[in-house]
């Protein structure tokens, strides 16, 4: 089969969705599949494998010429991102579509703009690993626009991810809260969405853990630790008011916070303001997550909406004590009091009462350690992912992978 | 190369005199061959609703 794989968002990017495309990408090419990777970068879209670059200034005159005059331009948001993705539809269209057996796109933008320009006989697999409008909707509270044009994004957002939903042939999705999303909130059928949860390579992943860097788990203290983007909705505000609470009451700890985002520098500067510096560190983004989980003792992931983070995953393969906010997909991702904890109030001393529990209690901490590791290494694993993603490529093309 | 006029106007402002326009344009030449008759700019099913909320300018 010929497959392409593609995405709306920049490619290649640390962490998240490309090291899942990449996955799926070497487990069909050693079957002996073709598969196409395209994705968005700042100046051009890209088969990334062909090293192929088609230039956005190519396409944005003749995409503004028509534009530029209409109502649309008096919203530059919405503006900007249509011509984005309208510069995305007409650089698929000269991908050939008819010449793929399938194509599987990462999220609703994406989706959308597939449909628009492929024959009718392709099939569109969209895989959505998010809700489009729940990250918009924090994304604008963070950012606090006018209420007009927060009404606007929000409409224009909404619209977007239903289109593009509406527009494949099949959805997959990895937790049972985000296909709750789609029927709830966008009006898919149920029998169009089927779910099936992350997989990563544990053995490689193990290996990694193994393998020494210029960390040493400091000697008396237990380490929390958080992987991921240091952006609004993943919470952290909360955690660093946690962390301060937890701080009064004792010190045997210290935080990693491992990543890179927009709100870096701000959580920076409210670890100081709190005095958490000689307990709260700022990694940056590493390579060497696995080794790092493997000094860790209870991995947190606070974050306001989230669907199925790699690094929850991770950290229970890592064989940490999990603790995961009551919020959005995070739940289904841990069988609470067995293989990790969910803090029933989201708030900085609910966390701070989580946290100080699992830190005195030794035997709660182990438990919750052992719980997880055991039960990831099939409930987390590429195979039985890679396995549930095929069976439906199948459904789609009457192909077998 | 020639291409419908009724395609053209869906991406160029001035709409065609005649049946069928003549484009230079490599670009073009390569679309043409492969966006589908029916393809349209902009995309009114997403944003009929949201165009008609946009403030005029005064």
């Amino acid at each position: 089969m010929k497959i392409l794989l593609a995405t709306y968002w920049e490619i290649p990017h640390l962490g998240g969705v490309w090291p899942l495309m990449q996955r799926l990408a070497h487990a069909l090419a050693d079957r002996g599949h073709e598969v196409d990777l395209f994705g968005n970068a700042e100046a051009y879209y890209h088969v990334f494998n062909r090293k192929k670059r088609y230039m956005k200034s190519d396409y944005r005159p003749l995409l503004e010429s028509h534009l530029n005059g209409t109502m649309l331009a008096r919203s530059p948001i919405i503006y900007n991102t249509e011509l984005d993705r309208y510069m995305m539809e007409l650089v698929l269209a000269r991908l050939r579509l008819a010449d793929y057996d399938l194509i599987h796109v990462q999220d609703a933008i994406a989706g959308r703009a597939a449909a628009r320009v492929k024959p009718p006989h392709v099939p569109l697999l969209v895989n959505p690993h998010g809700s489009l409008k729940g990250e918009i909707r924090l994304l604008i509270e963070s950012n606090g626009l006018p209420n007009i044009q927060l009404n606007l994004l929000k409409s224009y957002y909404e619209r977007m991810e239903t289109a593009g939903l509406m527009s494949a042939t099949h959805i997959t999705t990895s937790s049972r809260w985000l296909k709750q999303i789609f029927v709830q909130e966008h009006g898919i059928p149920e029998k169009r969405i089927s779910v099936s949860p992350y997989g990563i390579p544990i053995e490689p992943f193990k290996a990694k853990m193994r393998i020494p860097n210029e960390y040493l788990r400091p000697y008396g203290k237990k380490v929390i630790a958080f992987a991921g983007r240091m952006v609004y909705l993943k919470g952290i505000e909360i955690l660093l008011h946690a962390l301060k609470a937890l701080q009064a009451i004792r010190q045997d700890w210290v935080c990693w916070m491992i990543g890179e985002g927009a709100e870096r520098e701000r959580y920076t500067a409210l670890t100081a303001e709190l005095g958490l510096q000689q307990y709260v560190t700022f990694l940056g983004p590493r390579q060497d997550i696995p080794r790092l989980l493997a000094l860790t003792d209870i991995y947190v992931q606070p974050s306001l909406q989230d669907n199925q983070p790699l690094s929850v995953i991770e950290a229970q393969i890592a064989g940490n004590a999990v603790v995961v906010s009551p919020a959005t997909g995070l739940p289904e991702m841990v069988e609470h009091g067995a293989t990790g904890w969910i803090v029933p109030v989201h708030t900085p001393d609910g966390w701070c009462q989580q946290l100080n529990e699992l830190l005195e209690n030794t035997a709660l901490r182990q438990k919750l350690q052992q719980e997880a590791k055991r039960q990831a290494a099939e409930h987390w694993s590429i195979q039985r992912y890679h396995k549930d993603i095929f069976r439906q490529y199948y459904a789609l093309t009457g192909k077998k992978v | 190369m020639q291409i419908p006029g009724r395609l053209y106007s869906n991406l160029f402002t001035t709409p065609p005199s005649e049946a069928d326009v003549h484009v230079e344009s490599k670009i073009w030449n390569e679309l043409i061959r492969y966006l589908p008759p029916v393809y349209t700019l902009p995309d009114d099913e997403v944003l009929a609703p949201i165009v008609s909320q946009i403030p005029s300018a005064d």
